[in-house]
């Protein structure tokens, strides 16, 4: 969806779409122009963010990717849609211990990234800016 | 998700993700393809679980065709550490991509989680360790 200079995506709270937030966030950074590396890393975080949701016992209804241009970066924000509704556990599976550790993991991942960034992981929000990368300006002879 | 291959190597696979396991010179070769996520690094787990169950406790994740990494597929592959390492073995990796690289190395786990250029490498060093 496009609305002036305003993207958004919204996806459900499953796995399988996470993904789909990744490739809007590459279009994104290749339409603005951004490093291969600043949006790779964004792509890291909102990832994060949307695990955190899926895995979440009050999941929300959807998941809502925005990009917007500012004046200094590009503005990424991932926010909850709809209130969450007390899911039923999940059934019993066998503790391998990879579950929790990538939960502990994930919110000094996200600030390791972007140490900016405004992180809410309990309400599955992030906002984060991926500076302007201005071109080098030509040597003067 | 699809299940196909030979018996020497079965690739399960989703649209954006695939993982093999395969044998050479004594260890497991996990071959992993496509992004390494929430969605996929549950069956990357059940794939290293198998093979530790199934007696093969040294273990390569090839991670050459690897384009994404988040800590759900760093957390899988540090359960299959401790997983070998509870069988007297080990789990290193092959060719990280500069992104999974970048993973590794803010986390610290490049200091448990040891990579190597090639398989071949990983399974004579490997040994080593």
């Amino acid at each position: 969806m496009i609305d002036d200079d305003l993207l958004e995506l919204q996806i459900p709270p499953e796995a399988e779409f996470v993904g789909t937030a990744r490739l809007f966030l590459a279009a994104a950074g290749r339409h603005f122009e951004l490093s291969e590396e600043s949006v790779a890393d964004a792509k890291v975080a909102v990832s994060e963010v949307c695990a955190g949701a899926i895995e979440s016992p009050r999941q929300p209804e959807h998941l809502k990717i925005a990009i917007r241009p500012g004046l200094e970066a590009l503005e990424v924000e991932v926010v909850p849609v709809g209130t969450g509704i007390e899911a039923d556990p999940p059934p019993p599976v066998p503790d391998t211990g990879a579950a929790s550790f990538e939960h502990i993991m994930r919110e000094p991942l996200v600030h390791a990234l972007f140490p900016d960034a405004a992180y809410e992981p309990a309400e599955h929000s992030l906002r984060l800016s991926l500076p302007w990368e201005l071109p080098e300006e030509p040597q003067e002879p | 998700m699809t299940d196909e291959g030979s018996a020497e190597e079965r690739w399960a696979s989703t649209e954006t993700f695939a993982v093999a396991a395969r044998r050479q010179a004594g260890w497991a070769i996990i071959d992993v393809k496509g992004d390494l996520d929430v969605y996929s690094a549950p069956t990357l787990r059940h794939v290293i679980t198998d093979r530790i169950e199934q007696g093969d406790a040294r273990i390569v994740i090839d991670l050459e065709h690897v384009d994404f990494m988040d800590s759900a597929g760093l957390a899988a592959m540090m359960m299959g550490l401790r997983l070998a390492g509870d069988e007297q073995g080990t789990l290193v990796l092959v060719q990280p991509g500069d992104q999974a690289r970048r993973m590794l190395k803010l986390t610290n786990l490049d200091s448990v989680l040891h990579a190597f250029p090639s398989v071949e490498e990983a399974v004579s060093l490997g040994d080593l360790e």
